[in-house]
């Protein structure tokens, strides 16, 4: 029996579609954008939170160091970062 | 990668879910800067400490219920047509969801200052999802000349604002039921009535 996780353990993205799941394993923990086709995790923590932080200054209108802030605590917090 | 269980590993996460359950039920009904992780214990039937075996701090079961709601949320959300580009559909669609969730939105939108950065950021971050939905019909809209030409986020920001400002004082608009099914069309009424040309 296998764990299926549905948000990235990286990222926090819901995974749904086949396609945001490398090679299209749905037993895969990280997503697409995080991991390389074995599922193997190939970003890095100061590249997750930049790329959120940036999504939520584009999105909401966050001011950028309160954005790193929310993305650093907010992920350091999912599996893959986790200490 | 991937992770085999064994049937320990399946009866550690079948508790940490009833966890997740409970206190997703008891932040709803009592706050979620009031309920005790000592309430969620004796709820879900373990020792105090045993909780905090599945979550190391009382802030990693906050950020993990809202994550937990987040991804059913965003689930919920994904259902509806989400492809359109008809910015009412994705309202509506929108209002939907927090009327499934309402309970928990209204505990969201009355306390989101209070919380620990790591759960602001988990609300932002499900915002950031809807938004990239919301704003692309928006600005279809801006391009065709139907909506006025307002920035993205301060339009999502505007919609929001309504939303949870309603949401956070539902006490006062709508003490019994729900709020979205009394004033939902109306909020939603008169917002497009604010963003038309």
């Amino acid at each position: 029996m296998s764990a299926q996780c549905e948000a990235c353990g990286s990222c926090g993205m819901v995974m749904e579609a086949p396609e945001e799941f490398p090679r299209n394993n749905l037993q895969s923990i990280y997503c697409v954008h995080c991991s390389d086709e074995d599922g193997n995790l190939t970003t890095t923590f100061d590249a997750v939170v930049e790329y959120t932080a940036k999504d939520l200054v584009e999105q909401q209108s966050i001011d950028m160091s309160a954005a790193l802030q929310l993305a650093r605590d907010t992920i350091s917090l999912y599996p893959a970062w986790k200490t | 990668m991937i992770i085999a269980e064994t049937s320990r590993d399946v009866r550690k996460r079948k508790t940490r879910d009833k966890i997740l359950r409970i206190a997703y039920e008891q932040f709803s009904a009592d706050g979620i800067t009031k309920t005790k992780t000592l309430d969620v214990a004796r709820q879900a039937e373990i020792s105090h400490g045993g909780l905090f075996v599945h979550f190391s701090t009382r802030e990693e079961l906050v950020v993990e219920v809202l994550k937990d709601f987040g991804k059913r949320a965003w689930q919920e959300f994904s259902g509806h047509n989400t492809c359109s580009s008809n910015l009412r559909d994705l309202l509506q669609a929108h209002l939907d969801v927090v009327q499934e969730f309402e309970a928990f939105y209204c505990r969201i939108a009355a306390e989101l200052p209070l919380l620990p950065k790591s759960a602001q950021g988990s609300v932002f971050i499900l915002h950031n999802g809807i938004s990239h939905h919301l704003q692309s019909a928006f600005m279809t809209g801006v391009r065709a000349g139907k909506y006025k030409k307002i920035s993205a986020p301060m339009f999502f920001n505007s919609w929001i604002s309504l939303l949870y400002y309603y949401l956070g004082n539902k006490e006062l608009f709508t003490p019994r039921g729900s709020i979205i099914e009394a004033r939902g069309s109306e909020l939603l009424e008169h917002f497009i009535t604010l963003i038309e040309q």
